[in-house]
This record gives structure tokens, sequence and C-alpha cells, in this order.
């Protein structure tokens, strides 16, 4: 499981971390009782404060999404019975592929190689995921 | 001192130990600034099982060539120290803990100079935690903290027995305890810090390589600080000067040696032993 941040987005850190997580956590991807790196181990991979990756944590457990345990750092939580919906899913999916799509067409790329491009990411992603 | 291996020379025999010396610090100078042998690498592939390819072949070398480098000029450096400690006596020695001493420290500062691998523009991070168990086995992790409580009851014992005996404590013995749990600490935050040195998302080979690099150091830092924890703690042993026939001095007579000799052998078999890093299935 791979998480980003973009050091030259508006959005802070912290935040960019926290969205992703909850993200993960509320479609499932990130079931009940995984354990999240610990905030050093995290704070070091990326390059940012431990603090950073803290106060995400914090957020995270405020919204009761993760909790933390002494000798067992930070597990993600039972899952809400709010969840996200299937439908939520795909509203998502649908704003992120028109984020996409808008980008490519600024650039002037054919629908040809922005399919190969996300095939491509696709590709990465999964490579990513069985990897070592 | 019974872990030492001495060599008391004459003055007349000096132009040998220059001669000796001069050929040491040559053979160190070779190991700090030669390349690192190819057979170093196979050594080290076979020990972490890890197929070697021209990316991690080199993030390999380069890290074999750092440790290498600083281990060597610890070596040299508890040389030249014990040397001169022991020329304060008048004579010329070797010892065999100075060396070690040496070879140790640089071990640690190695630790800190290797080189992690280089974030790319875009900052990716794996959400697998990164536990010891995933780069030695849990009797080696343990081993450091293991050998902290042997030298406490060892000390302990030093302690009582002086008292019972002298009613009171040499200072030799609690300073080499100091000494065993002010490197029971350091090395273990050089361990966690080995640990959570930065592992930023990579090729699978170069992953690969890094988590073999990891798995080397823990083993070489279990291995060399409890060994020398545990001269330490034979140290305070030695310490004790009861001054009479009794049966204490006869057990510590036999533990001595048999701890100065079967303790480089336990840290050797640590430090070089075969292990495939572990890493846990994705949680997907």
């Amino acid at each position: 499981m791979i998480i980003e941040v973009d050091p030259s987005s508006p959005t802070p850190p912290y935040e960019q971390l926290r969205a992703q997580l909850a993200t993960m956590i509320a479609t499932g991807t990130l079931p009940e009782g995984t354990q999240l790196p610990p905030i050093r181990q995290l704070a070091a991979d990326l390059g940012l404060a431990a603090n950073t990756v803290a106060r995400a944590y914090r957020e995270l457990e405020s919204a009761r999404l993760v909790h933390s345990r002494v000798r067992h750092g930070t597990v993600v939580a039972a899952r809400p019975r709010s969840a996200m919906a299937a439908g939520e899913i795909a509203r998502l999916l649908d704003d992120a592929a028109t984020s996409y799509a808008t980008t490519a067409r600024q650039l002037g790329v054919d629908a040809q190689a922005a399919h190969a491009a996300v095939a491509r990411a696709l590709a990465a992603v999964a490579e990513d995921r069985s990897g070592p | 001192m019974p872990c030492y291996i001495e060599q008391v020379i004459a003055p007349t025999h000096m132009l040998l130990v220059v001669i000796v010396a001069v050929i040491a610090v040559g053979i160190g100078v070779g190991l700090i600034y030669g390349e690192v042998p190819r057979g170093r690498l196979e050594r080290f592939a076979s020990r972490q099982h890890l197929p070697v390819t021209a990316t991690n072949g080199n993030q390999v070398i380069a890290y074999l060539a750092t440790t290498r480098r600083w281990r060597a000029t610890g070596v040299i450096a508890g040389l030249v120290v014990s040397v001169l400690v022991s020329l304060g006596d008048g004579r010329v020695e070797v010892g065999f803990l100075w060396l070690f001493a040496g070879w140790f420290v640089g071990a640690l500062v190695a630790e800190v100079r290797v080189a992690h691998l280089a974030r790319g523009a875009r900052r990716q991070a794996s959400l697998q935690p990164r536990t010891f168990h995933t780069y030695l086995p849990a009797f080696a992790w343990h081993l450091v903290p293991a050998t902290a409580a042997l030298a406490t009851l060892i000390t302990a014992a030093c302690v009582a027995l002086s008292l019972w005996y002298l009613h009171h404590v040499n200072l030799p013995v609690l300073a080499w305890y100091a000494v065993a749990m002010g490197l029971a600490a350091l090395v273990r935050v050089t361990q966690l810090r080995v640990l959570r040195r930065p592992q930023p998302v990579a090729a699978a080979d170069v992953i690969a390589g890094d988590d073999a690099i990891r798995s080397r150091s823990l083993h070489v830092l279990a291995g060399g600080g409890a060994t020398l924890i545990v001269y330490c703690a034979l140290n305070s042993l030695a310490a004790v000067d009861l001054g009479r026939d009794d049966p204490w001095i006869a057990a510590a007579s036999v533990a001595l040696p048999i701890g100065v000799l079967a303790t480089p052998l336990l840290g050797l078999i640590v430090a070089t032993n075969s292990w495939r890093v572990r890493r846990p299935v994705e949680a997907l």
C-alpha cells in the first residue's frame, strides 16, 4: 500500500496524508486492525517532520478512524456503519477521472495516449502492491 | 587482563614493532581505500539470499565499502590507542579488547554514514510497518538486552561478594558496568536508527537490496554489541580481587577464559548468520 505527498501542492502535507488514509480506511482498502507504520518511519520515508505525520494521525484518531495503543502502535479502527457506499466510491472515481481527463486535454494528449498512461499507472500500482 | 593477547617486547626489538605497525597500517589503509572484492559481494548475497542485479549490486557495494572503511579505521585507531596506553607502562602490548572496541565503534559510525535510498520527485512511502521480525531472528534482536541483563547479574554478584569479603567495592567493577550499560543503550539506539532509515518507494530489486543491507547491519550490531557487553562484564569479574582462596575465585578463573573465547564466537555466529528478509504480505 503506497501513500504519496506532493510538496508543491497548496494542501498541507498533514492534510494530504489524512485525506489519503481516510479514503483508504473508508473504502476498506485498509481493513480494521491494520497497523499503520510508526510516525518516525513514515516521516523518514516521506521526508517530513515527525510532527506532520503525528498531526495526521491525531486527526484520524479524532475522527475515530484509527486508535493508538501502547505497544501496538496506530491501528485502523472498526469501520463505522456509515462507511463509504459503492455510489460514493463511484462518484470519487468519476471526479478523479474527470480531473485526469481535463489535464490530458490541457496537455494536448490524445485519448489513446491518455488510456495508455492510465494502464501504465495501474500496472505500476499493482506491481508496488505485489512487491517485496 | 585475561582477554589480552600480550606481546611484551624488549626495547631492542622496537624496530621490529615499528615494521609490524607499518605493515598493519598499510593493510588497514588498503582496506579503507581499496575496492570491494567480488567475493565479499557474493558472500553478502549468499548470506542474505539476495538476487544481485545491476542496480542493487552497486547499492550493496557502496554499503560494503562504507562499512569496511569505517571498521578498518576503527581497528587502526584501536591498535594505536592500545600501543599508546601500553607505552605508558614502558612496554608494547596489543590488546584484543582495544582492537575489537575500535572495530565496533567503526561499525557504529558506519551505520550512521550509510547512505539511504534517495527520494524521487514524488514522495511516496509504503504503509507497511518495518519491524525487527522482518530483518533478523528474535534471538538476535533480544541478544543485546539479554547480555545487558547478564552484565547486571554478574556485576551484582561482584558487588555483593566484594562487600561481603572486603567491605568495599572496587571502582573498576562499577566502571565496567557503566560502560556495558552505555554500550547497550548506544547499540539499541543505532539498531532503531537502522530500522527507521528512510525507505521510499523504489523498484523491487532496490528495495530487496535495501532490506538486505538493513538486515546485515542489524545482525552485525547485535553480534558485535553483545560480545563487547559481555567482555565488559568479564572485566568486572576480573576486577574483583578478593585476595583469598575462595570458591568464587575458582569459579571465576574457570568462567573467564571460557567467556573470553566463547563470546566472540557467539558474536561471530550472530553477525554472519544467514537470513532471508521476510516481508509480510501486503494488507490488501
